[in-house]
């Protein structure tokens, strides 16, 4: 069984850092205090995969990225984790590539690949589209499935299990024939910590370096501007110190009669 | 020239979500008053007599599809039949809600209709005499505004974000009804279960204390609870990342995947202000938040901001009160 999971690096949301937007309001732009690293629910895809291999020891899981030169470490946090081969497809510069886009270079990279399973987080915590795994399926023309908690598979039937969690406590149980395409919801199970074995060998493992000038460009998404938000309400900062600002709160609350 | 729109409708256990009242907002708003078509798609098991209602209600055309399928959502089946349905109908744009249901379908159909695809929009806003469309990214720090190109755009909207559609109308009932068989091969429906109901304490509260990624640590909850513990009626929630590391149960998570709630206080501790957090908590009456970010996006969504450790903060909030309160 040859399962890929599909892996994203993004900022981290840091108060120290700044994210900032380009005097022509097209661009982000990260301050020298912005730490990058694997998009939090990939983790749980990345695990999901592990655990797999664990009940089909057969099985082989490759992580895949799509970023510019420094993304190959969450590839490397993915193979220290257990992956057990990394691919890159490396970008220039921008890590704001449309996911339609992105999806259309790892369906171009992987379509030949024979994979039985594809994995991905559910959403990235940078663009919020939650687009790559259902386009990638499309263009593949495999199935595929979204906000997956839990996946059992059977590969005497060649078909997978899958809850998907749905609004107001329902979970929508499906079997999905494979190959097949898996976006995975926070929460799902336990992402382990790199161990140094594999750390060590993600290290000095080579990665497969494709790079993006070799495929097929789609047709750009309309041009976007970035601002940042408006105030939906008052959003009154409160001044002062600690204590000031707690006399303060209390007596807004008094006022809105939430306190007597 | 003129462009057709359609708005899909969704339906759970005898119902239409709201947020479809919220894509039908949308919609107008992105549309030419009076030179635009707006057409309404309605995809349910029994969908005739619900159809004619949406369109009373509405006003607007409804074209009803029997999904059959004991009403179960299959995404092969739902993607197979509207993807016929526009290309014969020539639409130009889509509007559906983003529920996990919307999200599943939307990216495959707007790459099978070869248009693009957006998310969690949360606005409709003119740029250079353009209409463009605003949604969060960055964990809402920033937001992006989007031009749609004449080929026409999926537009799926974050839920909470449009208000429901909800004109008086006059309209005469519209509808058409279709059947579509499309045979689900490589999707199968099992069922749909309820693993956890809605929590009534989340719902019934007046005051609702909210905690995010930012107290930390697990036992900096504790300052959470008793910081509930000084109002009168309250409970406590969280974002999902607090439910993921088991620090709270998914009962008690607010957002897109868990409550939707409207207490006359929502104080938001540590919460970064995610999409998906403040669809679930928008509405509340009177929005405080306490974070030490003070670009936290949570604060755009906020009555009143404080910028400060909550560690620290919410001891000395609960000595003021005990001090300041009226005995």
């Amino acid at each position: 069984m040859k399962i890929l999971v599909c892996v994203k690096q993004v900022p981290e949301f840091d108060p120290e850092a700044e994210i900032a937007i380009s005097e022509n309001g097209q661009d982000i732009i990260y301050d020298h205090l912005t730490a990058f690293r694997i998009n939090r629910v990939d983790e749980y895809a990345v695990e999901e995969a592990l655990l797999i291999k664990k009940q089909h020891p057969d099985a082989t899981i490759d992580a895949l990225t799509v970023g510019p030169d420094d993304s190959a470490t969450v590839v490397r946090r993915a193979m220290g984790m257990g992956a057990n081969h990394g691919i890159h497809i490396r970008t220039s510069d921008s890590r704001n590539r449309p996911a339609h886009q992105v999806a259309q270079w790892i369906a171009q990279v992987v379509q030949d690949s024979g994979y039985d399973l594809i994995l991905t987080g559910v959403m990235s915590e940078d663009q919020m589209q939650g687009q790559v795994g259902p386009i990638l399926a499309e263009t593949l023309k495999q199935p595929c499935a979204t906000s997956v908690i839990r996946q059992e598979i059977m590969p005497e039937t060649g078909v997978v299990a899958v809850e998907r969690e749905i609004e107001g406590g329902f979970r929508d149980i499906l079997e999905l024939k494979l190959p097949a395409v898996l976006t995975v919801q926070s929460g799902m199970n336990t992402p382990r910590y790199p161990s140094l074995s594999n750390v060590m060998r993600a290290k000095r493992a080579k990665l497969d370096i494709i790079e993006v000038d070799s495929l097929t460009q789609v047709t750009a998404i309309a041009q976007a501007s970035l601002d940042y938000p408006e105030k939906t309400r008052a959003a009154k900062v409160l001044a002062g110190t600690a204590e000031e600002k707690a006399k303060q709160l209390f007596h807004i609350l008094q006022e809105k009669a939430i306190f007597p | 020239m003129k462009k057709k729109t359609a708005v899909i409708f969704e339906s759970f256990q005898e119902n239409l979500r709201i947020a479809s009242w919220e894509a039908l907002t949308c919609a107008i708003e992105f549309s030419e008053d009076g030179v635009d078509e707006i057409t309404l798609v309605l995809m349910d098991d029994k969908p005739k007599t619900k159809a004619g209602e949406l369109s009373r209600q509405s006003g607007y055309p409804v074209i009803a599809i029997d999904i059959g399928n004991g009403g179960l959502y299959n995404s092969e089946r739902t993607l197979s039949m509207l993807s016929d349905l526009f290309r014969n109908q020539e639409t130009t744009h889509i509007c559906l809600a983003g529920t996990t249901q919307g999200l599943d379908y939307a990216p495959g159909l707007a790459t099978r209709l070869s248009k693009q695809c957006m998310t969690a929009v949360e606005s409709v806003v003119t740029e250079e005499q353009n209409l463009c469309l605003a949604r969060a990214i960055y964990g809402g720090k920033i937001m992006e505004k989007v031009r749609v190109d004449a080929s026409g755009a999926v537009i799926v909207t974050q839920p909470g974000t449009f208000k429901p559609f909800s004109e008086e109308t006059s309209g005469a009932e519209v509808v058409e009804c279709l059947t579509i068989d499309t045979p689900a091969e490589s999707i199968h429906n099992v069922k749909v279960k309820q693993v956890q109901k809605e929590s009534s304490a989340l719902a019934e509260a007046p005051v609702i204390i909210s905690a995010g990624r930012g107290i930390k640590e697990e036992e900096n909850l504790e300052l959470v609870q008793r910081l509930a513990a000084v109002f009168t009626k309250s409970a406590v929630g969280g974002s999902r990342p607090i439910c993921d590391l088991e620090w709270m149960e998914y009962k008690q998570q607010v957002g897109i995947t868990g409550a939707t709630v409207t207490p006359d206080l929502y104080l938001a501790c540590g919460i970064s202000g995610a999409a998906q957090h403040i669809s679930g908590m928008r509405n509340s009456g009177f929005i405080v938040s306490i974070n030490i970010d003070p670009k936290a996006a949570i604060f755009n969504y906020s009555d009143v901001c404080i910028v400060e450790d909550l560690t620290t903060f919410i001891p000395t909030f609960i000595e003021t009160v005990e001090k300041l309160k009226p005995a």
